[in-house]
């Protein structure tokens, strides 16, 4: 039986501010040593790389390069200096949506806080890089289709309220594929107990988390490069 | 530095823990936000420090070299294309100037054979019309021996003749005539 609740393991109390370490944290820790445990095996091989690469530099380095490629193909090389923060993004959300495939683990990405974070991450990028890379013009975009000194901002509130809605049209989207997933397998396994432990899991498992997994993590990943490159690139034109 | 106080500060709660739940919007899920947030950029700074820059440096320089390698092999690739082209010109003028020598030794060799030609009809003329004057001359000689041999075959003759035809008589009265006519021309001179 899958819990859908997200448990709380602890309470960290820090200053008289109260963390609650849930699944999703924990979660979150394990995802992260092992992928800091995977980027510490590379720190220690990349001294040893070779020109032609092989077996475990082969492996890193398509991993690298292939990410680069996508990166580069949807936000240009202007922004490439993001690149680190969407290679981790990818990879975590990769991990997380995975995750649900081992027991014991709460996929974090079915856990709207989690979601929400990194998607305000995204909305806080998408203004950063508008005003640095537009400037003024971004926040007279705002005005739009009507000129920034209309007495009237007739649509002003309408493109805010567009602007705010990206982070939780994001959110929930990652949120709720994961959880609705999470849902599933958990009503199969509760309906059919016995005949969900020999055939149904795998097949079912294969689509809710694997292949929904690497779907909502390519969706999400590539509208916030979208996102981000679309507030950057207007200036161009 | 004493860090006690954060020691002091902290305090973990593990029994009487809030229920679990599936969605809240409330301080602990602002507080959640905020740690979720705070791990994925760690995480991110530890990849970006372990992971990505260090291998995306390797293909940089990789990368770097290649073009570097590419550059040099365009270079050596134009200079070999002038040094191709220094030597077609070179072999060019050499085949001009070989040319130039054939047609200049043609042009000499028909001169000389000109001249060769000229000078042998020249002596060749000479010799031709020493030939014809020899020839004359000898045509010449031939007929004055002809003469003669006709003078001397008439003279044989006319003596046969005039031995056969005239008598003692005849013959001294036609030297007697001969003499006295030439007894008068010596007279008359």
């Amino acid at each position: 039986m899958i819990d859908l609740e997200i448990k709380n393991h602890a309470v960290l109390n820090l200053f008289g501010i109260e963390i609650w370490i849930t699944d999703t944290i924990i979660s979150t820790w394990i995802i992260m040593g092992v992928l800091i445990a995977f980027g510490i095996v590379v720190r220690i091989k990349v001294r040893n790389f070779k020109e032609v690469p092989t077996g475990f530099q082969n492996v890193v380095e398509a991993l690298v390069e292939t990410f680069e490629g996508y990166l580069r193909s949807t936000i240009g090389d202007k922004l490439m200096f993001l690149g680190s923060w969407f290679f981790t993004l990818f990879l975590f959300i990769l991990l997380s949506n995975l995750s649900g495939l081992l027991p014991g683990m709460r996929t974090p990405t079915a856990d709207w806080s989690m979601t929400v974070g990194l998607a305000l991450v995204t909305f806080f990028l998408i203004q950063a890089m508008g005003v640095k890379y537009r400037g003024a013009g971004y926040v007279k975009d705002l005005f739009a289709p009507l000129p920034w000194w209309c007495p009237i901002p007739l649509f002003l509130p309408i493109n805010v309220i567009g602007e705010l809605a990206r982070p939780i049209s994001l959110s929930f989207r990652l949120f709720g594929n994961m959880l609705a997933g999470l849902i599933m397998m958990s009503l199969i396994y509760a309906l059919f107990p016995v005949f969900a432990m020999f055939v149904i899991p795998a097949a079912l498992h294969a689509y809710f988390d694997l292949f929904s997994g690497v779907l909502q993590t390519y969706i999400f990943v590539t509208l916030s490069m979208t996102f981000i490159s679309g507030a950057a690139e207007v200036a161009e034109a | 530095m004493d860090f006690g106080f954060l020691i002091s500060a902290a305090e973990i709660i593990t029994t009487d823990l809030p229920p679990g739940r599936v969605f809240g919007i409330d301080q602990a899920t602002l507080i959640n936000i905020i740690a979720n947030v705070a791990n994925v950029a760690i995480l991110a700074g530890f990849l970006a420090y372990l992971l990505y820059k260090p291998v995306r440096t390797i293909l940089n320089k990789r990368t770097n070299k290649i073009q570097g390698q590419l550059i040099q092999a365009e270079e050596e690739l134009e200079k070999a294309t002038e040094l191709r082209r220094n030597y077609e010109q070179k072999m060019e003028d050499v085949e001009r100037e070989r040319e130039e020598i054939l047609s200049e030794a043609r042009k000499t060799a028909a001169d000389s054979g000109r001249r060769i030609l000229a000078e042998a009809k020249k002596e060749a003329d000479t010799i031709r019309e020493r030939a014809a004057a020899n020839v004359e001359m000898e045509w010449e000689r031939a007929e004055n021996d002809m003469r003669t041999a006709i003078i001397d075959v008439s003279a044989v003759m006319a003596e046969k003749f005039v031995s056969l035809a005239i008598n003692k008589e005849t013959h001294d009265r036609l030297f007697d005539e001969t003499l006295s006519d030439l007894e008068g021309m010596t007279w008359r001179d």
